[in-house]
């Protein structure tokens, strides 16, 4: 990062007002004069709903307009950045993970979902993913199992934008969380109350939505859980099949009755609906219950389909606000995955082994979040260590000389009279102001490397 | 700086290499001709390194045949390559310069080189740089010379460039200079290049003046092969002239422990000879290279002669075993290295001896690991790779790697030490299961099984679990490779990754139970089909592996794999070998060259 810049240089001073009024805020973005359908919206747009994108995809969806380029962010990209179809990149990314990436332990599932992140032709679906996978925080380091981990990370990617019922119940039954979360054998005579503690502060209500009488409670419906050798089991013998009391409602719950009841919560929804506004909006604007409630109304009624909030927030006015822009601090993996595709890197890209190690050095190793809370995100990604190994991966890829030629990309895209503009508009549009664009100038490597290591392509 | 005419005539004669490659073969003329006078001629006796093609015919002959045309095409990268606009830009320019010679470029490149060339770095300062090459023809070599000066002085006039190939004139013979790094003169219908135009006058003055020369030296006589069936290519360096001239170049540092161990006498001696010699032979199905390390005169230090068989003693003859891909057969006193440990190795070194000592000592009853546990087992040991059954194999594992044994002699006298080894087997088996069981890792079944009247301890992964129903299953772990086991058979030890590979070894033992010994101190033998046969097995794993470590998509990576497999397959039968005696050490490398398809 430039010498004596910090971040708050480049975070809007000004929050949305659209903020304070819920129903202007949710309403349908419509391009107009005063708020056209513009690059820096565009860019906007693959920046939170999946990774910076590349010149051609920008230009394609400035072209398309916002229905068009939303509904293609939302169901994905018929063929992966490799060119195969969707289908078919699957299943190799399945078989990726499944051999040389479990086989590979931690290191190994990280490089084979980056590899999947870099060239996939959904990118919201990985974001989601990598969304659940903050949401339902499970480390390798504690679990061990490589394939337990990849297990669990297939059911996040399968359940990213569809059912949180089914999530959630499904969760409860998975071997890599039970083991993370101390819960392999729960008898009757001696409930383990970990997972009960932590499916309400952590994956549906938060804190303050319950009292510890409704955890010991839950926890006798999640008795006769066993893991054995990595596989779930329910014991009928130890399951508690007495009456319970959890949140005002009685019966003989087990674990899918008290995942009901959860669900049945309004301040489920509207925690979720939380952190999915912090997710995709704003890391910095805490919002009113007023703004999240619409939100929160729509997950309800859809019977949590995922889809529903996302696509609301992606259409809504509030995001395509340009006060939203960059109040959010890019995740390392984000950065990284996001650098390599706007520069389209791909072919070959690089070794996502390599990433991999590159991004627990910038403070995000996936497989392997802190603690059940995830990571902290947002200004905590930022320090001293963590910025030095931003630039020196911004910088490591540019020197890359047999994968990236800047001039070339520029080139390409009609623009080798004006490196430096290009590498403005591809990766950080409206986010400099003149004093730091008259800064930008020299090669296009030159021009590549200030951007980069900018405080404002830090940010989303 | 080198000239562009400089470059392109350097680039041209690489082009016109890689355009004999892409031949068609039929277009080839055989080479002919005999040498216009030996190259060496030119060098003095101060050369410290020398090297000479007595037969460059016939190494393109090697470069455009069959088998290397079959190994481009069958790596997918060089097959690109050749068809690159890049390539046949090259080309053209090649068939340009080959047009106005009236002939062809390998015939042109035939003709040029057919009497030998030599190369030499005589002792001076700065060191002198010899080439020669002896052309079949004089008159075609003066003809090549003046059409590639005409051309690079057209090509500089084209460009309004300066002139780019100097003149000079040296006692009635005209030299030439592309640089100052760079002259040459034809002397006597050779080509004699040097590294400066001082240099090449010093040749010169030293030919017309009679003066000393290396084909005069004792020294080098006694060491060049017999001129009657002389190699393909042979190498040869004054290294004590070298270490003195550059010592700072030869000053190696320490080895590590390892190393020591390893290679302990061989160290040394690259450390100490006063001379070294290689030569290659390349034919048709064959190739072989001998590096010959002269023994210092002062001979071995005692420490190192340790590592050397005595008289009559070697390595043993490789194992004969069906799906046989590698073995490491080596003969060394493992008891008397132990008991020369303090010479050997730095203090930290023989701190991690001693804890190996006593964390040995806790398996075998408390005894001292060199007398109790190196000493009875000998000092013929081999290691062996060979494919495995995956067919056989229940679960099969999704990576498929061969197995390993290690085969060791027993000390007849102490016929209680196999049953030591195999309740040590048992314990360290006992130890791991107690690890996994906290680790959660699958644990180990001992079990013991009896095949043609020979014991096998063994042990074997349990099965993984069966998916449930709506659970995609996962891939069998690498782990189910292995089924650790050992056993004893005609006083040898065996310690395998299989239980397959030790039934197979068992059969192997047992029909030859006295194999003889080699004359070498270490012998290795590596199949290249059958490797290539591994990595056919483990295709898509290994495509897979490549596009994360590479970052390759899945068509790049196939590529590198297919490339590893049909190296593999030229490689064929190759065997490496090192044997030492008074006055020097030996390696040599034999390969009996596979079809690459």
């Amino acid at each position: 990062m430039e010498a004596g810049a910090s971040l708050d240089r480049g975070i809007p001073m000004q929050s949305s007002p659209l903020l304070n009024d819920p129903d202007r805020a949710w309403c349908r973005f419509e391009p107009s004069g005063e708020e056209p359908w513009d690059l820096p919206r565009v860019a906007h747009l693959h920046r939170r709903a999946g990774f910076s994108a590349s010149w051609d995809a920008l230009q394609r969806d400035l072209g398309d307009g916002p229905e068009a380029s939303i509904d293609r962010i939302l169901d994905g990209e018929p063929s992966a950045l490799d060119g195969s179809p969707a289908a078919e990149f699957d299943r190799l990314m399945d078989a990726l993970a499944r051999g040389p990436g479990a086989a590979g332990g931690a290191a190994g599932l990280q490089a084979s979902w980056l590899y999947r992140m870099i060239h996939t032709p959904h990118p919201l679906r990985e974001r989601m993913t990598l969304f659940w996978h903050d949401h339902f925080a499970t480390s390798i380091e504690k679990v061990g199992d490589p394939d337990l981990m990849r297990r669990q990370v297939d059911l996040l990617r399968r359940c990213s934008l569809g059912s949180f019922a089914e999530l959630l119940r499904t969760i409860a039954r998975d071997p890599a969380m039970l083991i993370w979360l101390d819960a392999t054998e729960s008898k009757r005579q001696h409930p383990n109350e970990n997972y009960a503690r932590e499916v309400m502060e952590l994956f549906t209500l938060g804190r303050g939505q319950y009292t510890e009488r409704d955890i010991q409670e839950a926890a006798r419906a999640f008795t006769g859980t066993v893991v054995v050798r990595g596989r779930y089991r329910h014991d009928p013998r130890q399951f508690d099949d007495g009456e319970k009391t959890v949140l005002g409602r009685t019966g003989r719950f087990d674990g899918d009755a008290i995942a009901d009841i959860l669900l049945d919560q309004p301040s489920c929804a509207r925690f979720l609906c939380r952190k999915l506004f912090s997710w995709f909006v704003s890391e910095v604007d805490e919002p009113s219950d007023a703004l999240i409630e619409p939100l929160a109304l729509a997950y309800r009624d859809s019977d949590y389909d995922t889809r529903v909030p996302v696509a609301m927030i992606l259409r809504s006015r509030l995001f395509f606000d340009p006060a939203i822009r960059r109040r959010r601090v890019k995740s390392p993996v984000e950065f990284a995955v996001g650098t390599i595709r706007a520069l389209e890197i791909l072919a070959p890209t690089v070794s996502t082994q390599e990433l991999a190690e590159a991004c627990t050095r910038m403070g995000q190793a996936l497989y392997a979040p802190p603690s059940v809370a995830g990571w902290d995100g947002g200004p905590a990604w930022i320090n001293t260590a963590t910025i030095l190994a931003r630039s020196n991966a911004a910088l490591a890829l540019l020197d890359d000389r047999r994968r990236f030629d800047p001039e070339a990309l520029a080139s390409r895209h009609g623009r080798s009279d004006d490196p430096a503009g290009f590498f403005v508009d591809l990766l950080v549009q409206d986010a400099f102001g003149p004093d730091v664009l008259d800064r930008i100038r020299g090669s296009a490597r030159e021009a590549a490397a200030l951007v980069l290591t900018s405080p404002e392509y830090q940010l989303s | 700086m080198t000239s562009t005419i400089g470059r392109r005539a350097i680039a041209t004669i690489s082009a016109a290499t890689v355009l004999w490659l892409s031949a068609p073969r039929g277009t080839l003329a055989s080479a002919e001709g005999g040498p216009a006078g030996p190259g060496s001629d030119f060098l003095g006796p101060e050369t410290v390194v020398y090297a000479e093609l007595s037969r460059p015919g016939e190494l393109l002959d090697r470069l455009t045949g069959d088998r290397l045309r079959g190994l481009l095409n069958a790596i997918p990268a060089s097959a690109e390559a050749l068809d690159s606009p890049q390539f046949q830009e090259l080309r053209q320019l090649v068939e340009l310069i080959a047009g106005r010679l009236d002939t062809t470029w390998d015939d042109g490149l035939r003709s040029l080189t057919s009497g030998g060339i030599v190369l030499g770095v005589e002792e001076a300062d700065p060191p002198r740089l010899v080439l020669v090459v002896i052309p079949e023809d004089p008159a075609f070599l003066e003809r090549a010379h003046e059409t590639l000066v005409d051309l690079a002085r057209e090509d500089a006039r084209q460009k309004g460039a300066p002139e780019p190939i100097s003149e000079d004139n040296h006692r009635g013979l005209t030299t030439y200079s592309v640089s100052d790094e760079e002259a040459h003169a034809l002397i006597d219908g050779k080509l004699v290049l040097s590294n400066s135009l001082e240099a090449l006058r010093a040749v010169i003055d030293r030919h017309l003046d009679g003066g000393d020369r290396l084909t005069d030296s004792p020294f080098f006589s006694e060491r060049k092969p017999d001129g009657s069936e002389p190699p393909l290519a042979w190498a040869y360096a004054r290294v004590d002239r070298l270490r003195e001239l550059d010592p700072g170049r030869f000053a190696s540092e320490e080895p590590d422990a390892g190393a020591m161990l390893l290679l302990g006498a061989w160290l040394e001696l690259l450390q100490e000879t006063p001379w070294a010699s290689a030569r290659v032979d390349w034919s048709e199905d064959r190739l072989s290279a001998v590096l010959t390390v002269a023994t210092p005169p002062k001979g071995r230090s005692e420490v190192m002669a340790r590592f050397l068989p005595p008289e009559g003693a070697g390595a043993p003859h490789p194992i004969a075993l069906p799906g046989r891909l590698a073995t490491i057969n080596l003969w060394r006193d493992q008891m008397a290295l132990w008991e020369a440990r303090a010479d050997l190795l730095p203090p930290e070194a023989l701190q991690g001896l001693a804890q190996l000592d006593s964390f040995a000592g806790t398996f075998f009853g408390g005894r001292d690991f060199g007398d109790s546990v190196l000493a009875p087992l000998g000092d013929r040991w081999q290691l062996v790779a060979a494919m495995q059954d995956f067919d056989a194999m229940d679960p099969e594992p999704a990576l498929k790697l061969p197995a390993f044994a290690l085969v060791v002699g027993l000390d007849a006298d102490r016929p209680e030490f196999p049953q030591r080894l195999r309740v040590v087997f048992q314990s360290i088996l006992g130890l791991v299961n107690l690890g996994a069981a906290e680790t959660g890792a699958p644990p180990l079944m001992l079990g013991a099984e009896t095949h043609e009247g020979v014991t096998i301890s063994t042990a074997t992964f349990m099965a993984p679990p069966e998916p449930a129903d709506d659970e995609p299953a996962g891939e069998v772990h690498a782990r189910h490779n292995f089924s650790p086991s050992i056993a004893e058979v005609e006083g040898r030890f065996i310690l395998s990754s299989s239980l397959g590979l030790t039934r197979s070894l068992i059969d192997a033992i047992q029909d030859d139970p006295e194999p003889q010994s080699t004359d070498a101190t270490l012998l290795m033998t590596a199949d290249g089909p059958a490797l290539a046969g591994l990595v056919e097995l483990n295709r898509e794993r290994l495509v897979l592996q490549n596009m994360l470590e590479r970052g390759n998509d899945r068509t790049a990576a196939e590529r590198d794999v297919e490339t590893l497999a049909a190296l593999l397959r030229s490689l064929g039968q190759a065997t490496l070998r090192v044997s030492d005696d008074d006055d020097a050490s030996t390696l040599s490398l034999d390969v009996q060259l596979g079809d690459p398809r």
